[in-house]
């Protein structure tokens, strides 16, 4: 499928690229799926009803956290007459839920059987781009009604834990509904897929191998909106240029990535979705083009990127003391050394721009 | 093989002040286990770069946990702190922040220390 046809939302640096149905079909040559940390969480993430797959209808980008598919059974090529229909309510948080709604719109009861299959390869981001092959063991466990995938390599573990608010049954390749449609009658449930990225905890009483997953789901609405508050209004008679302006100011919340030692805090990333991480350079030129709208982001960028400032000779990575790093990246390639992002200092300019937005930062804030 | 650890500390009390703690105030606590599962506990308070190490357990805002092993190749320059955190070699537990912090007292990659040593004898 082509790229125009993806359907991307995200969080941070926990994202989902899906075709325009809401599946995701991992390929060397299609890079969808939910990624979260430089990992690959999802490769597959297919619904089917009565074993068929579906057709969107139309799908709405609701906010770059959020997406809504409309969607048939059947997959014909110029006309699906369908007496149900299906909409998938995608929100990603810290993992993702898919609220399920299916309606009978015809004038006889129906029973459906209902899947979602899941996958995951737990591809390093790195390894999606060049296709390389893993070097550790998968495996796959039902525990406490939910669908646990997981992938270990020596003390580096990551898993997918994936749940429904309705009965069903699961086994290792996914979750099946059998449900009872009445006339006009509707049938919901949410699936939750959460993640766990063990290692790093915020609380006391380390473990090394915790299946707690990384929750709540913060309110992405709430976030938003203080986000907007906090910006300079623009007042106008122009309406195109108000509109531009709330664009912007929404294209770069959804730019935001709040690494874990800025207590909730965010620097602009580089891109979306692959280049949802630290980066010296456009980090630091994005908060610097946006100091007259928010101060916020040149904050946490000056304050995230002195912490970890060079302070030795490290060929490998490219570091040198007082240097500031060029991008971090937290999947399995870089936590073997496979990798130098951990993080990676060799860039140019990263240095003297920090320099650069540090005086500009004083002299639009007077912070010291 | 213990006396490394246990060097690396008294060293660090024995230089004194570290400019690259400057700006850190915080306790750390390493938990060491050996191979048999036995936690050696080592704890240290910085305060805008000085120094307070204590053998043995107490409070702290940041813990770092690791095995012995792995923790004589971080002093060594052998190992990463970061990439170890990321594969879970290394289990960070509180302020995180300290983690970022407390890593740059470790040394660079033994290789490239000799490296710079042989260019600056050179020149």
């Amino acid at each position: 499928m082509t790229t125009t046809d993806q359907v991307r939302i995200l969080n941070g640096n926990t994202f989902i690229v899906s075709d325009d149905r809401g599946d995701i079909e991992a390929s060397s040559t299609d890079p969808a799926g939910l990624f979260s940390f430089d990992t690959r969480f999802l490769s597959r993430w297919v619904l089917t009803v009565n074993d068929q797959r579906l057709t969107a209808l139309s799908t709405d980008d609701l906010q770059y956290f959020e997406a809504r598919f409309f969607l048939v059974p059947g997959t014909g090529t110029v006309y699906i007459d369908s007496k149900q229909s299906v909409i998938r309510h995608r929100t990603v948080g810290t993992g993702f839920s898919d609220e399920l709604s299916i309606l009978n719109h015809g004038e006889d009861p129906v029973d459906l059987t209902v899947r979602i299959e899941a996958a995951s390869d737990f591809a390093d981001l790195f390894e999606v781009k060049d296709a390389l092959k893993k070097k550790g063991a998968y495996a796959t466990q039902v525990k406490d009604n939910k669908l646990i995938v997981s992938y270990h390599r020596d003390t580096f573990a990551r898993a997918t834990i994936i749940s429904a608010s309705e009965p069903c049954e699961i086994n290792q390749d996914g979750l099946t509904f059998h449900i009872h449609l009445e006339p006009h009658g509707s049938w919901q449930t949410t699936l939750d897929v959460a993640l766990s990225v063990p290692g790093v905890r915020r609380d006391e009483a380390p473990s090394i191998l915790s299946w707690e997953a990384l929750r709540p789901v913060s309110d992405m609405a709430l976030d938003l909106q203080r986000w907007l508050d906090a910006a300079p209004r623009l007042e106008c008679e122009w309406d195109p240029l108000k509109t531009a302006y709330r664009r912007s100011l929404v294209d770069l919340a959804a730019l935001r990535f709040s690494p874990i030692t800025a207590g909730g805090h965010s620097l602009p990333a580089a891109g979306l979705p692959w280049f949802m991480t630290m980066f010296g350079r456009d980090s630091i030129f994005t908060s610097l083009q946006v100091l007259p709208f928010t101060q916020e982001l040149a904050a946490t960028t000056l304050r995230e990127l002195g912490l970890r400032q060079g302070t030795r000779i490290d060929d490998f990575r490219d570091e040198d003391p007082g240097r500031i790093l060029h991008e971090m990246r937290y999947g399995e390639m870089t936590a073997f050394e496979e990798r130098p992002h951990s993080p990676y200092y060799g860039s140019a300019d990263a240095t003297p721009l920090y320099v650069v937005l540090l005086d500009e930062y004083e002299r639009w804030t007077g912070d010291l | 093989m213990a006396d490394t650890i246990e060097r690396f500390f008294q060293e660090l009390e024995e230089k004194g002040h570290q400019p690259l703690l400057g700006k850190v105030r915080g306790t750390v606590r390493f938990d060491l286990a050996d191979g048999d599962g036995e936690v050696d506990h080592w704890l240290m308070t910085v305060d805008h770069g000085d120094f307070t190490i204590t053998h043995g357990e107490g409070e702290a805002d940041y813990t770092m946990r690791t095995d012995r092993t792995l923790f004589e190749k971080l002093i060594t320059g052998e190992e990463n702190a970061i990439a170890a955190t990321l594969r879970g070699a290394l289990v960070c537990a509180g302020n995180v922040e300290l983690l970022f912090a407390i890593q740059r007292i470790f040394p660079g990659p033994p290789r490239a220390r000799q490296m710079v040593g042989e260019e600056m004898a050179s020149t």
